[in-house]
C-alpha cells in the first residue's frame, strides 16, 4: 500500500496570492483550527475552509492575501503559531495539575480494579454464607 | 464577549469586543483550573481559549488516541446461544488494561486467497503488535464438574510422579478458585437488594430459579475475567503483572448446561475513528459558562420572586440585597426570563467547562496531554509537507475565480 499525497495545492496561473489546500486525512479537528487562526491575521483578505463530501476523509482549505503577502507562507504561520499556542497550554496544564496534585494530596497508589472487585465479591459472598447459617 | 440567550433566540452579540487571537501574549490571557480529578474523571476549566480549539482538543480524545483492543477472534467451539458475530462485537467492545504506548499498528494485508490451514492477518501478528487472549469456558452441573475434579486430581498426582510440569492444568486450577468464589457469588443476587414494586410471588419464582442455577451449575455466566492472557515472545518480560481487562465483572454471555465457549481472541492496536471500541473516553466533552447580569433594580418582593423561581438556586438575598451566588449552576432554562426581571442570560465565548471520563485504560489527565500532543504532531506533519512544496514548487493550474473583498 502506497502512502497517497498528504497536501495538494491549486492556484491560478501560480498566483501564490490566492490558493486552496486540499488537505487528506484531515477534518474539522485541524481545520477549523487553522481557519480560526488566519482569520485573525492582518495579512489575510479571505479564509475558509469545506469538508467537500463527508464519504472523503479530507478537507479544502481556502486562503487569500493581500497584495505581494503568498499564502503558502500565511499557512505556514498560522501551524507555527498554533504549535506555540499548543506549547503554552501544555505547560499551564502541567503547572496546575501538579499544584492541584500538591494540594489534595494525591498518592500514586497502584490500585488493581481487578482486585477491588473480586474483593467487593469475596464480602458479598461472606455475607450470604452468614446470612444462610443464621 | 458572549453569546446572549433570549427569550425564544439566540443571537452573538458584538460588544464593542472583539476577541483577539494574538499568540504571542495567549498565555497571558489563557488560564485553566482543575476543579475535580478521580481515576477516571477530571473537571476542569478553560479560559482565554475559544471554540474551535476547544473543540479541536475534544474531538481528538474521541477519535484519535489510540488503545488495544480484540479485533479477530478465531471461534474453536460455541454452542452457546450468542451467535459467532454478537460474541465477537462483544469481546471487542471489553477494555483492555494496557498501555497502547509499548505496542505498534498492525498492518493491514490486503484481501489475498486463503489456504485451508492458515489464517488471513496471521502472518503480520508478530509480538510488538498483538495480544493473544483466550477464553474456554464450558457451563456443568455441580456433580458432574465435581466427578471431572476428581478424576483430573488423580491424573496431576500421576504427573507430579512422573516430575512433569503441565502448565495448563495449574491455570485450569487457578481458574477452578475463581469459579467458586463466582458460584457462590449468586447470579442476580443485585436484584435481590433492590426493592420495587414487583409481585412478591413472583419475585420468590425467580429468585428460586436463579438460585438454583447458580447451585447447580458451574460458569453458567461468562464474564470478562475469563479472559486468560496468552503471552508471545517478550511479552512475559514486558508486563510481568499480566494484562487484564479494565473490570472483571462485565458480563459477556451466559451459558446453560452442556453449553461451551472455545474462542482465541487477537487484541491490536487502533483509533476510535476506526471503531468505537479503540475510543478511550466513556465521553468528552465541554460546555461554555453562563454569565448572568442584573439591569434592574427590583424592589424586595420582586427580588424574593426571582429567588424562588430559578430552580437551580442561583440567586439569593444577602444582606437585604440581590446577589448573584452559584452562577455556574445555572442549566440555561431561562425561567428567569419568564418574569420581567431585568435579567441578562448570556455565555461567554471564551471559557470552557470540560470534562473527561475515561474507561480506565489511561488516566484522564494523560489522555488530556496526549490529545495536546498529537494536535502539535498533525500541525508539524502539515508543516513538513508545505516546506516540500515551497521547495517544489508543484502547484496544479486551475481555473478558478478570485473572491474580491476589496
Amino acid at each position: 500500500m502506497h502512502k497517497s499525497k498528504k497536501l495538494e495545492i491549486q492556484t491560478k496561473n501560480g498566483n501564490l496570492r490566492n490558493a486552496t489546500f486540499t488537505i487528506h486525512e484531515e477534518s474539522h479537528t485541524l481545520a477549523n483550527t487553522v481557519r480560526y487562526v488566519l482569520a485573525h491575521d492582518d495579512d489575510v483578505n479571505f479564509v475558509g475552509y469545506s469538508v467537500p463530501h463527508p464519504s472523503e476523509f479530507k478537507v479544502n482549505v481556502r486562503v487569500q492575501t493581500q497584495q505581494q503577502k503568498s499564502s503558502i507562507e500565511r499557512f505556514d504561520l498560522a501551524l507555527e503559531n498554533l504549535c506555540l499556542v499548543t506549547n503554552s497550554i501544555q505547560d499551564e496544564f502541567k503547572n496546575k495539575l501538579e499544584k492541584f496534585k500538591e494540594e489534595k494530596g494525591i498518592q500514586k497508589e497502584e490500585v488493581d480494579p481487578f482486585v477491588i472487585s473480586l474483593k467487593r465479591q469475596l464480602r458479598k459472598e461472606y455475607k450470604k454464607m452468614k446470612a444462610n447459617i443464621d | 464577549m458572549s453569546i446572549h440567550v433570549g427569550k425564544e433566540k439566540i443571537s452573538q452579540v458584538l460588544d464593542g469586543e472583539i476577541l483577539e487571537f494574538n499568540p504571542n501574549n495567549f498565555s497571558e490571557n489563557f488560564s485553566i483550573e482543575i476543579e475535580k480529578l478521580t481515576k477516571d474523571r477530571m473537571e476542569f476549566v478553560m479560559r482565554g481559549i475559544e471554540a474551535p480549539l476547544a473543540n479541536a482538543f475534544r474531538r481528538i480524545l474521541l477519535s484519535d488516541i489510540p488503545t488495544i483492543a480484540i479485533e479477530t477472534i478465531s471461534i474453536k467451539n460455541n454452542t452457546s446461544v450468542i451467535q459467532d458475530e454478537v460474541l465477537a462485537h462483544r469481546l471487542g467492545l471489553i477494555p483492555i488494561n494496557v498501555d497502547p504506548k509499548h505496542f505498534k499498528y498492525r498492518p493491514k494485508q490486503p484481501l489475498q486467497k486463503q489456504d485451508k490451514n492458515s489464517r488471513q492477518e496471521s502472518s503480520n501478528a508478530t509480538e510488538e503488535n498483538t495480544l493473544l487472549f483466550n477464553l474456554h469456558i464450558r457451563c456443568l452441573k455441580k456433580t458432574d464438574w465435581e466427578k471431572i475434579k476428581k478424576s483430573r486430581e488423580l491424573l496431576l498426582k500421576k504427573q507430579e510422579q512422573n516430575k512433569e510440569m503441565n502448565i495448563e492444568k495449574e491455570e485450569e486450577e487457578g481458574k477452578e478458585n475463581k469459579l467458586k468464589i463466582q458460584i457462590e457469588s449468586g447470579s442476580e443476587s443485585e436484584d435481590e437488594e433492590e426493592e420495587g414494586e414487583i409481585d412478591e410471588r413472583a419475585k420468590e419464582c425467580v429468585e428460586k430459579i436463579l438460585t438454583q442455577r447458580a447451585k447447580t451449575l458451574i460458569n453458567h455466566r461468562v464474564l470478562s475475567s475469563d479472559l486468560v492472557w496468552v503471552p508471545i515472545g517478550n511479552q512475559q518480560t514486558l508486563f510481568p503483572k499480566g494484562i487484564k481487562p479494565v473490570l472483571p465483572d462485565i458480563l459477556i454471555a451466559k451459558l446453560n448446561e452442556g453449553q461451551e465457549i472455545d474462542v482465541e481472541c487477537e487484541a491490536v492496536k487502533g483509533t476510535g475513528r476506526e471503531h468505537a471500541k479503540w475510543c478511550p473516553v466513556c465521553t468528552a466533552s465541554y460546555r461554555m459558562l453562563p454569565s448572568i447580569k442584573l439591569k434592574k433594580q427590583l424592589s424586595q418582593k420582586q427580588s424574593k420572586k426571582l429567588v424562588k423561581t430559578c430552580p437551580m438556586k442561583v440567586f439569593d438575598i444577602e444582606d437585604g440585597l440581590l446577589e448573584i451566588k452559584n452562577s455556574r449552576k445555572c442549566t440555561m432554562c431561562r425561567e428567569c426570563l419568564r418574569g420581567d426581571f431585568g435579567v441578562e442570560l448570556g455565555l461567554v465565548k471564551n471559557e470552557f467547562y470540560f470534562w473527561i471520563e475515561s474507561t480506565g485504560i489511561i488516566p484522564p489527565e494523560e489522555l488530556f496531554q496526549q490529545a495536546l500532543e498529537i494536535f502539535k504532531e498533525k500541525c508539524i506533519n502539515l508543516k513538513n509537507n508545505l516546506q516540500n512544496f515551497t521547495k517544489k514548487k508543484e502547484f496544479n493550474e486551475n481555473e478558478e475565480e478570485e473572491i474580491n473583498f476589496d
